[in-house]
């Protein structure tokens, strides 16, 4: 283990310990919902969180057609692998939330819809990546990094034509929050990005080696 | 343009000869058509509620297998690097390509349509001609970024699997407007109470069709 590893991990437990403690006791119990709300914490912050991995697939995408930098390639696939990760566990999160408040674990809510059809979006990235090797392996994952990101908006507008909208999603952010929830919330959206980027980081250094040892033995090989 | 029509010419001329992509589709919509009212029970009531949602997985699943076959032929023969050697830019092509499939997609759909309002019992001469603008609508944009999807997977090692997981998830939207629209004017609406979903469609059709068409010459860089 690396220097900067060790710092990171060292900062990512002291933020994870943090916000645990943040989100449990220091948050109040919100007056309507109870103890199930604090649920939120963990579920906006890695909803926002897997947007982010999501834009980072199409940026690393973009990069990699027009400079053809393996580096690119790699940065593109790890962040849709803890994409994939997050934008699950916001499905996951919510549905424990849905269900003590709404009495189901799943409804066709637009906003669960559209994110259930984004993780599907990243799974098809994934089976394609598992699909193809090499060179092709990453232009054919560009394209489909790009189209994906390019469709996230269209995605969530049309969820929103769905019918049977619940109105109950408008309650559940922003407006008046108080001011010791808005710092648990920050702190937890921090703790979420540093545990993002250091995933994305170790995944993007397993599969620069990878490559590096598949060219290895190719190299022997020939 | 004499291009693009000269490669449109082509494959309208070859599925002529053949006929097989489009048997195809017209035996897969009546498949998954007899299918859905085996398992799910077609009672007139249930029928006229899914009326709207079946059309367009009929319609879905039938084109995902005719675009599937796309570069099937090119590929078989090597064909298909002969054209990508011509004096031929790739978005011509792929928009040569994606026009034959979407011929097809509406030459299936006007078989099928009356079938579908006989089988389901549902009155479409009404709102025949609005139907027929989502329909074409919703076809254009399943035959642009199926065609991408398609070349996608004729290169990729899933083949004929990658093409309904990569592209069903991706027309999502696509999917929700033209059913909502088609709900809208089989419940007897005009057209313009669909507005937003129509909207959608549009921009469906513009932002994925240009992304479809500047992203193609990416894919088939080392040949079909």
């Amino acid at each position: 283990m690396r220097r900067t590893d060790a710092l990171w991990i060292g900062c990512l437990s002291v933020l994870m310990l943090l916000s645990l403690w943040m989100v449990f006791l220091y948050a109040p119990t919100e007056r309507i919902m109870g103890q199930v709300q604090r649920i939120f914490y963990f579920h906006v912050s890695l909803s926002f969180v897997s947007f982010l991995a999501f834009a980072v697939v199409f940026l690393g995408s973009l990069q990699y057609l027009r400079t053809g930098r393996e580096f690119w390639d790699e940065l593109a696939a790890a962040s849709a692998e803890i994409g994939v990760l997050f934008n699950g566990l916001v499905i996951v999160t919510g549905s424990i939330w849905a269900r003590p408040t709404w009495g189901v674990w799943w409804t066709w809510d637009p906003q669960l819809t559209a994110t259930l059809i984004m993780q599907l979006m990243y799974m098809a990235y994934m089976a394609l990546r598992a699909s193809a090797e090499g060179e092709r392996q990453a232009r054919l994952a560009a394209v489909l990094g790009i189209v994906s990101l390019v469709n996230v908006p269209l995605v969530f507008f049309s969820a929103r034509l769905l019918r049977g909208i619940s109105p109950v999603i408008f309650t559940r952010r922003g407006r008046g929050l108080e001011p010791a929830m808005l710092e648990t919330f920050l702190v937890s959206l921090v703790t979420m990005l540093v545990l993002y980027f250091v995933l994305t980081r170790v995944r993007l250094r397993l599969g620069l080696a990878a490559a590096a040892v598949a060219r290895l033995r190719a190299e022997t090989l020939a | 343009m004499s291009r693009f029509w000269e490669l449109f010419v082509k494959d309208a001329r070859l599925e002529l000869r053949t006929r097989e992509i489009l048997s195809a589709m017209c035996l897969m919509s009546l498949v998954v058509l007899v299918l859905v009212s085996f398992t799910i029970g077609l009672n007139p009531t249930v029928a006229r509620e899914i009326a709207p949602g079946l059309l367009w997985v009929l319609l879905a699943f039938s084109s995902s297998v005719g675009i599937g076959r796309s570069f099937q032929m090119e590929r078989e023969r090597g064909a298909g690097n002969g054209v990508l050697e011509s004096p031929v830019d790739r978005m011509t092509i792929l928009a040569a390509k994606a026009a034959s499939n979407l011929l097809w997609i509406l030459i299936v759909q006007a078989f099928m349509l009356p079938l579908f309002a006989v089988l389901l019992n549902v009155d479409l001469t009404r709102a025949l001609l609005p139907l027929v603008v989502v329909i074409v609508l919703g076809s254009v944009g399943l035959a642009i970024v199926g065609t991408l999807f398609a070349a996608m997977a004729s290169v990729a090692r899933l083949r004929e699997a990658l093409l309904p997981i990569a592209l069903f998830p991706i027309v999502m939207p696509l999917l929700i407007a033209c059913v909502g629209a088609t709900r809208t004017i089989l419940g007897g609406g005009a057209l313009d109470l669909a507005s937003a979903e129509l909207r959608l469609l549009g921009a469906f059709d513009i932002i994925l069709g240009a992304a479809s068409l500047l992203l193609f010459e990416t894919v088939v860089e080392e040949g079909l």
